[in-house]
């Protein structure tokens, strides 16, 4: 028996096929989003949201046309049909579309979906918040949890075309984040973190709670430092930060198509970093962006993109891979614009990282601080940098100076900056513990502790 | 068509918010919405994407008990609309103990109805023209440098039709028109690609073209490429800089702007919490909120509270006079509120936003500031910025810089990023232009996952400041 979302699918293929297309695609997905903000140490907002919608995307005469929809009767998806087509009309033919994806056999995944994160109770996430919040007053109690958030959904996604192509997937995701501050006379300190996880299981909210604390103590009394090029040590939030921009954007193939990106032309090339492997992973158990199948149905691959430094190739969808000659694989991402995950039926399909993984090491985050007799450690990168040139300028959020093999003090501000292709030829180790941090959208970057011999600091001093 | 039928459900809002006061609740409020949109791509003359959607839904929120429950859907049936009204009330009593009450400031209970008030909807012009005037457009910008590989131009337009219904008895209907053209345009020479980019944005019809010089924008991103093209990569170091209305917006809008936003200050989470009737800027700041603007992207007779828009003062010769709020925040902080809740869609809850935020000029002529700055940069165009508000640190990339020196605009850099803490640049102003001028923006909000979008402006005087921090690329 078919879901009603995967029934709205097949309808709109259907209709769209009688009113002239000679092709068309449906991606329907229905969000059921628990949501509640903590704020000043308390459970102020509560919200429970479901929302239903529709992109469609049409072939008449090799013109592709789209359209969306939120209205989801009759009236509302039929109307949305007709523009599909008159949008189509206002296009010229597309030699490079060769149609939608054929149904491919759908190997299913792990740990996407979890029922106990489905079922997650009122009493259970008020409970959550509550750990977290008292978890980060542990390092001192002065510590106030300014701001708090937990949201949690179920996804269920079909995508139906003209070539018989029908699925259907439901996955569940779990994201709990705090804020905190701590204020003794003029002296201030801010921490943040998060975690999220397809299983609720896995979210540890104390450890949350505690490392957001344990930030805002450390980050207390910070001291300018002079521009430097020194040891740069990034934990896994700031590796997101510079590398979801300079090393994974770039690897996606429509920017390698449109002459974009740093890394055109460079498959079997060696980066000259052999400590460097780097691998696209949509089937990843139990990871963030984990599927059967991608935005356009097409099942979700382990691609390794760099190895051991060098490039071995691209991602594509099915519209890019056709443009190079190859096949799709599996990287079609829909992104929803502010709300990037809850309604991507807003967009076509286009090309993204799905589990972005910088393959681990041997090391660990304390040796790499023992080692480092001068140097500094970020905890957040933002800003990001070029995929066309590598060149990134970052933000460093929660840095520290290290002296000594030890932390030293936390540094008021400061830019890292640098270009992806010589701050790699610097690696010098690798942490073996990874975490999922953002800077991708929709992807997220799995990211370890990297420590690199030299990098450029610009201080305030 | 128009509205599709939101506006014909008075009766069914006024019964849910009454239904949800009977329920126990303190304050009740439902908002529709159908928005029609519409958005054309170009890659140089083609139509390379186009994009038609609906957005259609309703989002009900309930303050009992001292807690606030939200819930929204797009099923707009009347069953559908009172379970979600009790989802919601469920949700508000259980957020809190029940000790306290939800405060919220009085305004005006207000009933009214905003038509359209443009000259041609964009729902009666076809698609098919949109396309054709857009092209022609197009054409005349990307031969206007020989060097232009790619002009991408994106068309947007939207007309959304909104119902707001309180149950303290505010009945307000809107139809609010935007018309947006985006130019990101690629040069390359001697191997080396560059882009630029910018937009325009009118609260208005179709007439949009008639208000503004769109070539002309077009033409304006094609010579910042170029210059690109033969910019050098930037120190990096501390440097006097002035800077263009663009950055100045991107400026006061992350770094200034968002940690003024009320939520944020009752929070705990801004670097202004306490400030009020401090110096936080240098004597000649005079820093204006004002959503009355006409045409421009942040303005709104009402904000999704129902409170009438307005125009205030934040910062008034560098003193600190007030913060952005919603209706709660006011009541919290026994201030005035001041229109400032807003919400991307019906789907999610109202928060303290910017809407027309800006810098008042002052009486330096442009080239007077540059004539009396020794060694700095001029800083134009902005690739956007980053805020920190809890430190109040501020990360921003520009699009274009020039090097100047000895009171001369020098040869083009590129690749420059600055960053600073907000006060530290307030203070360090020492010189406002006599020229204005408000950019557009999509402004985002929020927490991974929940980002809220708005339309906003912000802007202000081209104006120098000293000790900015520079992270070059050389």
């Amino acid at each position: 028996m078919s879901s009603e979302i995967l029934t709205w699918a097949e309808k709109a293929v259907k209709l769209a096929e009688a009113l002239g297309a000679e092709q068309a695609e449906a991606f329907v997905m229905r969000d059921d989003l628990k949501y509640l903000t903590v704020e000043l140490g308390e459970v102020k907002f509560r919200s429970r949201d479901s929302h239903t919608g529709m992109g469609l995307t049409v072939n008449r005469n090799g013109s592709l046309g789209f359209a969306y929809t939120t209205k989801m009767d009759d009236g509302g998806v039929e109307d949305a049909t007709r523009d599909s087509l008159k949008v189509a009309s206002v296009r010229v033919p597309d030699p490079n579309f060769k149609g939608f994806p054929e149904p491919k056999k759908i190997i299913p995944v792990t740990g996407a979906y979890d029922e106990k994160l489905a079922q997650l109770s009122d009493i259970k996430a008020v409970e959550l918040a509550t750990t977290m919040m008292e978890a980060s007053k542990q390092p001192d109690s002065a510590i106030i949890p300014t701001f708090g958030v937990l949201e949690c959904h179920k996804r269920t996604k079909a995508v139906v075309n003209s070539m018989g192509l029908a699925v259907e997937d439901v996955g569940t995701i779990l994201s709990v984040g705090l804020r905190t501050l701590l204020k003794k006379g003029d002296r201030a300190g801010n921490g943040y973190d998060f975690q999220s996880s397809r299983n609720l299981d896995k979210i540890d909210p104390a450890a949350i709670g505690y490392k957001a604390g344990e930030l805002a103590v450390s980050s207390m009394d910070t001291r300018d430092i002079e521009t430097c090029k020194t040891t740069v040590i990034l934990d896994p939030h700031a590796v997101a930060g510079v590398f979801g921009s300079v090393l994974a954007q770039p690897l996606m193939g429509n920017l390698i198509h449109e002459k974009r990106s740093i890394f055109v032309d460079k498959v079997g090339h060696d980066l000259g970093c052999e400590k460097i492997t780097v691998i696209d992973d949509g089937t990843l158990p139990g990871g963030h962006n984990t599927g059967s199948f991608d935005a356009e149905g097409v099942p979700m691959q382990r691609k390794t993109l760099i190895d051991k430094g060098v490039l071995k190739g691209y991602v594509y969808d099915t519209y890019t891979s056709n443009l190079a000659n190859t096949e799709s694989t599996g990287n079609a991402v829909r992104s929803g614009g502010y709300m990037t995950g809850n309604r991507p039926y807003r967009n076509t399909p286009t090309v993204g990282a799905t589990n972005f993984i910088i393959a681990t090491g041997d090391s660990n985050r304390e040796t790499m601080i023992e080692e480092t007799d001068d140097g500094v450690l970020l905890t957040f990168a933002v800003g990001g940098g070029s995929p066309i040139s590598g060149d990134f300028s970052t933000d460093a959020r929660n840095a520290f100076k290290i002296e000594g093999g030890e932390i030293a003090y936390p540094i008021k501000q400061a830019m890292f900056t640098g270009n992806v292709l010589d701050i790699l030829k610097n690696l010098e180790s690798i942490s073996k513990k990874s975490r999922f941090s953002g800077g991708l959208s929709p992807g997220m970057v799995l990211a370890p502790t990297m420590k690199f011999s030299q990098g450029t600091i610009i201080g305030g001093k | 068509m128009a509205g599709s039928g939101i506006k014909g459900m008075r009766d069914d809002c006024a019964s849910i918010v009454e239904a949800a006061l009977d329920g126990g609740a303190q304050y009740a409020d439902i908002r529709l919405e159908y928005n029609a949109f519409t958005s054309v791509e170009l890659r140089n003359l083609e139509v390379e994407k186009a994009n038609v959607g609906y957005n259609y839904g309703a989002g009900i929120r309930v303050a009992a008990n001292g807690g606030w429950g939200f819930s929204s859907t797009n099923r707009l049936d009347r069953d559908s609309l009172k379970a979600r009204m009790g989802e919601a009330l469920k949700l508000a009593r259980a957020s809190s103990d029940g000790l306290r009450e939800i405060k919220l400031a009085e305004v005006k209970v207000v009933e009214d109805s905003v038509p359209f008030k443009g000259k041609m909807d964009v729902r009666d012009v076809p698609l098919d023209q949109k396309c054709s005037d857009i092209i022609e457009i197009n054409k005349n910008v990307m031969t206007h440098d020989e060097r232009v590989i790619l002009s991408r131009m994106i068309y947007t337009d939207f007309m959304k039709t909104k119902v707001f219904c309180s149950s303290e008895g505010a009945y307000i209907e809107m139809d609010l028109p935007e018309v947006e053209v985006n130019y990101n345009v690629t040069s390359r020479d001697k191997g080396i690609s560059q882009w630029a980019r910018s937009r325009e944005t009118g609260q208005m019809g179709y007439e949009f073209f008639q208000h503004y010089d769109i070539e002309k924008l077009g033409r304006n991103v094609v010579e910042k490429s170029i210059d690109l093209l033969e910019g050098e990569k930037t120190p990096g170091g501390v440097f006097t800089v002035v800077i263009d209305p663009a950055n100045v917006g991107v400026f006061i809008h992350e770094a200034f702007g968002h940690a003024n936003e009320a939520d944020s200050v009752l929070q705990r989470r801004s670097f202004q919490h306490g400030l009020l009737e401090t110096q936080i800027a240098s004597e000649i700041v005079t820093v204006i909120s004002d959503p009355t603007m006409p045409y421009m992207k942040g303005s709104y007779p009402y904000d999704e509270e129902g409170t009438p828009a307005k125009e205030f003062t934040i910062i008034k010769d560098g003193i600190l006079k007030n913060y952005m709020h919603t209706r709660e925040t006011a009541a919290e902080l026994d201030m005035e509120p001041t229109g400032n809740a807003r919400a991307s869609d019906y789907a999610v809850k109202p928060i303290a936003r910017m809407n027309n935020l800006y810098i008042e000029s002052g009486d330096w002529k442009l080239e007077e500031i540059i004539e009396d700055t020794k060694y700095g940069l001029l800083i134009e165009g902005s690739r956007g910025g980053m805020e920190d508000p809890e430190r109040g640190g501020f990360q921003l990339s520009a699009q274009n810089c020039y090097l100047i020196e000895k009171g001369e605009v020098k040869h083009p850099l590129r690749d420059v990023a600055m960053t600073g803490q907000t006060l530290d640049v307030l203070q360090s102003i020492d010189a406002l232009a006599d020229d204005f001028y408000l950019l557009p923006g999509h402004c985002g909000k929020g927490e991974p996952g929940i980002m809220q979008g708005a339309g906003v402006t912000d802007g202000g005087p081209h104006l120098r400041v000293s000790n900015i921090l520079i992270g070059g690329t050389r």
